[in-house]
């Protein structure tokens, strides 16, 4: 009988070690080529492999070198001003197609999305050859509008989302208290909502940031920017300093991806708070 | 557009007027002509079962929702196109709506703040608000650390710092439990007298209609089944539908045999009984419907002049109440209440239900 | 004359109602703009595209023509599409192997544990993925680090030169596509009601058959999202191939790049992307029955849309 039970225990034991086993393996795994990128770009050593001792050299490096910074400011640039132009297009569309009754609103809304449902190859390919039908020259503007174009599903779905959670009374109650249609929008809708696209437009400018495939397509002679960098210098030779490049891409995404997170937080806080109170109050009651 | 008022409304002092309102969602007719006039200083109350279209019609008044039809006349003006925020009527909404990224001080000046007020003035006037519904001091707090009777309490501040004419209510005490619903029932009354504020009150409660208004308007389907005051609606119930839905009155079907100044007698399988006529003009042989509530009615061993033969199926005590259900010969359910002591009856006795006539009163039936 | 005035209300309230259409339809005028002109103009424009032939010497003729499709089928282009496809369902393979354990024994710990996992792994997710595959490179490359491991524990003698193969390639794929089987597994397996599980182990079944018969068809839509999100991007994912392939291993992505860069015969490349962009079709096509069978099954949906309108009905919205 205890026999019985101590195999039986020994058994669940056996069976929860190998899921968390594989899990922590996985996990760890999925971390070691990142970590090896940060850590070798301390290396003081010009060949990757070999360690050589701690060094700052190649960030010093890659500052020096005007290329890169003018990767960067591409970049930047090219982030802000999608997520920018993005974020109005996707707001605007979040507010207006549920009120406007016009034809194919849902056909619209899909189509939107498609940048980011079809293959980026796919993409890529078509901005190219439309661009060159249409006799854009290939540069700044091209790049902003194909990352536009993926942008936008970003930002829409997270401010769709937040205006369906957002309690109609509360525009309603503003009006009822003698504020205009523009006004009440301005004081209460657009503030509430403003967590949501702030945290879209993190979300976008990490995923701008990122593009190399419909980046490579639709750039000009000019405008490289980082990854579009990263990955040429990637096919041909390797310096450390791509080491120092990607760490710094690397942090500035987590970062972008944090701050997504803390805004979407700070818009749903409020309203959880409350919901939860509700909750408690009606649980209270019965 | 200045709209001539008649004389009655200038002898009344009609505050607001709903005129012949209509509106449909898609194929639903949720409102079906609404008429109702209402003086300056009243509490109407809206009673009625969810569904029945009491906050469209609230919604309309605000300006929240075009009616289909009809008219919004609001001090001898029709505002029935004016825009929400061009009408002088404010709402305190069932989910109190309170501005979630504004503390209770701006959420309370919101209105004065649209308007352009001064900061000191507007600060003075939250304060005054706040003071009004007992909540001094809060005006740097957030919604999301209030309790829901403090939330209410702000929600009804924020809507009478601007004075408004009339004051919409929808469901305001619905997420309150009973203890803190009886309590600002008092509150809410007293407020409504130290103001001096028109207040449109919606409720599927009963009891708070009856607490509260000077008014109640029963509302079933779409329409209006009866106006009047608390004691009207509740002792000379117009519908049989007011009758069961005010105070759970009993109601008996039978045969007018005769008909004589203001009473009506009919006969049903259990008996004769007589009843008000309720000012509805009977024949010999009409049907009749009769409400009877439930405290009014008296069990007897021995048949009188008048009674209806019942059985006793069920005894029991609520809220020191003694509750007994009989069943009738026609097999309709009677419930009949009354306090204190029990009776000697047990299930399966054979009695006779009575009341006096002027307790009874006929109803319309309507579908 | 009482008709006069309620018709003349009931105009002023339709006036009022197209104002407000109107205003919105101001607003989502920028959408419907950018959409047409940047989205469907160019996808239209790909479809055009490859039923025009290639002008001799650049650009295109508009001249209409099946070639570019039969091209596909001919024996270069289709050795390499068949590559591409068998490389795909190796990927596919490999991380669903890896990823659905992972996104199922993830929604099996503690809710605390799954916030922190999911946040390790979205980490990752949007870190570059040029950046970890370099991470890769380093790692893999003659005399890179894992050789110098195994070598310095003696596995081996000499470097085992793994960079720039067939592997390698798929090592990458799998890496780079695993995150979305794991979330698409995960958020399905996470919705299930583990008592169900139970259920069925209490009328007899056993782990293996409580598994096959309940756990698996119900987070079967995760696993067929994921399929959706890493098949066919692992097709397209040209710089893969690119940098840990060298030139050993061609993808149908490499075609359309080369194609479209090189060889500048774009109505070949619209043709491909076309086959691509039917192969995406028909996955969520796929999908979407499963995902509907799944819905039918009951998880009160239809009831809170019910519900809603409901609510909407009320308002009057």
């Amino acid at each position: 009988m205890s026999n019985k039970v101590k195999s039986s225990k020994r058994k669940r034991s056996r069976r929860s070690t190998f899921p968390t086993l594989y899990l922590a393996i996985l996990t760890v795994l999925t971390y070691v080529p990142i970590a090896v990128v940060v850590v070798y770009s301390f290396n003081e050593s010009k060949i990757s492999s070999v360690w050589s001792g701690l060094s700052l050299r190649w960030y010093k490096e890659l500052f020096r070198d005007p290329d890169m910074f003018r990767a960067l400011l591409m970049s930047v640039l090219l982030g802000v001003s999608s997520c920018l132009i993005a974020a109005v297009i996707a707001t605007l569309a979040a507010i207006g197609l549920p009120r406007a009754k016009l034809p194919g609103r849902k056909l619209v809304e899909y189509l939107s999305s498609l940048p980011i449902i079809i293959p980026e190859i796919v993409l890529g390919m078509v901005f190219l050859v439309y661009f060159s039908l249409l006799n854009l020259p290939f540069g700044m503007t091209t790049l902003i509008i194909a990352h536009t174009s993926f942008c936008i599903p970003y930002i829409y779905m997270q401010v769709k989302a937040r205006l369906i959670g957002l309690d109609e009374s509360y525009y309603e109650a503003a009006r009822d208290l003698g504020a205009s249609s523009i006004r009440a929008f301005f004081d209460i809708t657009l503030p509430l909502i403003m967590p949501a696209v702030i945290s879209g437009m993190f979300l976008s400018f990490a995923m701008s940031f990122d593009d190399v495939i419909i980046s490579v397509f639709v750039t000009g002679v000019s405008t490289d920017t980082l990854p579009i960098k990263v990955y040429t210098q990637l096919k041909t030779s390797t310096t450390p300093k791509i080491n120092a490049l990607c760490t710094l891409m690397l942090v500035v995404t987590v970062f972008c991806y944090v701050m997504s997170y803390v805004f979407s937080r700070i818009g749903r806080r409020n309203m959880k708070t409350q919901k939860e109170r509700e909750h408690k109050e009606a649980i209270r009651k019965a | 557009m200045l709209i001539e008022k008649t004389r009655d409304e200038v002898l009344e002092d009609i505050i607001l007027s709903l005129r012949n309102f209509k509106k449909s969602f898609g194929d639903t007719q949720v409102l079906q002509g609404i008429n109702l006039d209402v003086r300056r200083g009243e509490f109407v109350t809206l009673l009625g079962p969810s569904g029945c279209g009491k906050t469209t019609v609230l919604r309309i008044i605000a300006g929240l929702l075009d009616a289909d039809e009809g008219q919004v006349i609001l001090e001898g003006n029709d505002v029935t196109e004016a825009p929400p925020e061009k009408r002088n009527v404010n709402t305190v909404f069932q989910s109190y709506a309170l501005f979630p990224h504004m503390n209770v001080g701006a959420n309370v000046g919101y209105a004065l703040r649209i308007r352009g007020e001064k900061k000191a003035k507007i600060k003075e006037e939250v304060a005054r608000a706040l003071s009004l519904v007992q909540l001094e001091g809060y005006e740097r707090r957030m919604p999301h650390e209030l309790s829901g009777g403090e939330r209410q309490r702000v929600a009804i501040a924020r809507a009478v710092i601007a004075k408004p004419k009339v004051l919409l209510l929808d469901e305001p005490l619905g997420a309150l439990d009973l203890q803190l619903r009886r309590q600002m029932q008092i509150e809410l009354k007293r407020l409504q007298r130290t103001l001096g504020i028109t207040f449109i009150y919606i409720t599927h409660d009963q009891e708070e209609a009856l607490n509260m208004s000077n008014r109640i308007a029963v509302m079933r389907g779409g329409v209006f089944e009866q106006v009047g005051t608390p004691a009207e609606v509740y002792d000379t119930p117009r519908t049989s539908y007011v009758a069961r839905f005010v105070g759970e009155a009993n109601i008996i079907c039978g045969k007018a045999v005769s008909v004589s100044d203001g009473f009506v007698t009919l006969r049903t399988d259990g008996g004769v009984v007589t009843a008000r006529d309720g000012g509805i003009k009977f024949r010999a042989g009409d049907d009749v419907t009769i409400s009877v509530r439930r405290e009014n009615i008296q069990i007897i061993d021995e048949l009188q002049d008048a009674g209806l033969r019942a059985t006793v199926k069920e005894k029991n005590f609520v809220g020191g109440l003694l509750r007994t259900t009989l069943e009738l010969d026609d097999g309709v359910e009677i419930i009949a209440a009354r306090c204190g002591i029990d009776s000697p009856h047990v299930p399966g006795d054979v009695v006779y239900v009575m009341f006096t006539p002027e307790h009874a009163v006929a109803v319309r039936e309507l579908p | 004359m009482t008709s006069g005035v309620l018709k003349k209300k009931k105009s002023g309230c339709i006036k009022r109602e197209n104002k407000r259409r109107a205003a919105s339809a101001l607003l989502v005028l920028p959408i419907y703009l950018f959409t047409f002109a940047f989205v469907v103009g160019p996808l239209v424009y790909m479809i055009i595209l490859s039923f025009m032939t290639r002008a001799e010497v650049w650009g295109v003729e508009r001249i209409f023509t099946l070639d570019n499709y039969k091209n596909i089928f001919s024996e270069v282009y289709f050795g390499t599409f068949r590559q591409s496809l068998k490389l795909a369902f190796i990927s596919t393979l490999a991380v669903i192997l890896l990823g659905y354990p992972y996104g199922y024994y993830m929604a099996r710990t503690s809710p605390s544990w799954q916030r922190r996992l999911m946040t390790m792994q979205m980490i990752p997710f949007w870190v570059n993925s040029l950046i970890r595959l370099y991470g890769w490179i380093i790692i893999l490359r003659a005399n890179g680090l894992l050789d110098k491991l195994l070598m310095a524990i003696g596995l081996t003698d000499e470097p085992l030169k793994l960079l720039y193969s067939y592997p390698t390639v798929i090592v990458g794929m799998v890496y780079v596509l695993l995150p979305f089987m794991i979330y698409s597994v995960y958020s399905s397996a996470e919705k299930l009601d583990w008592s169900l599980v139970e259920a069925s182990r209490d009328l007899g079944a056993s782990p293996i058959k409580a598994f096959i018969t309940v756990t698996f068809p119900l987070t079967l839509p995760g696993l067929l999202t994921g399929v959706v999100l890493t098949f066919i991007p692992s097709m397209g994912l040209f710089f893969i191939a690119d940098i840990l392939g060298g030139n050993k291993v061609v993808l149908v992505g490499n075609i359309i790049q080369e194609q479209l860069m090189k060889v500048h015969n774009w109505p070949f490349a619209a043709a491909l992307s076309v086959v691509l962009m039917i192969l995406t079709s028909v996955l969520i096509y796929i999908y979407r029955r499963v995902a509907r069978v799944e819905k039918l099954m009951g998880d009160g949906a239809k009831e809170n849309k019910d519900k809603d309108k409901e609510k909407e009905m009320g308002r009057g919205v």
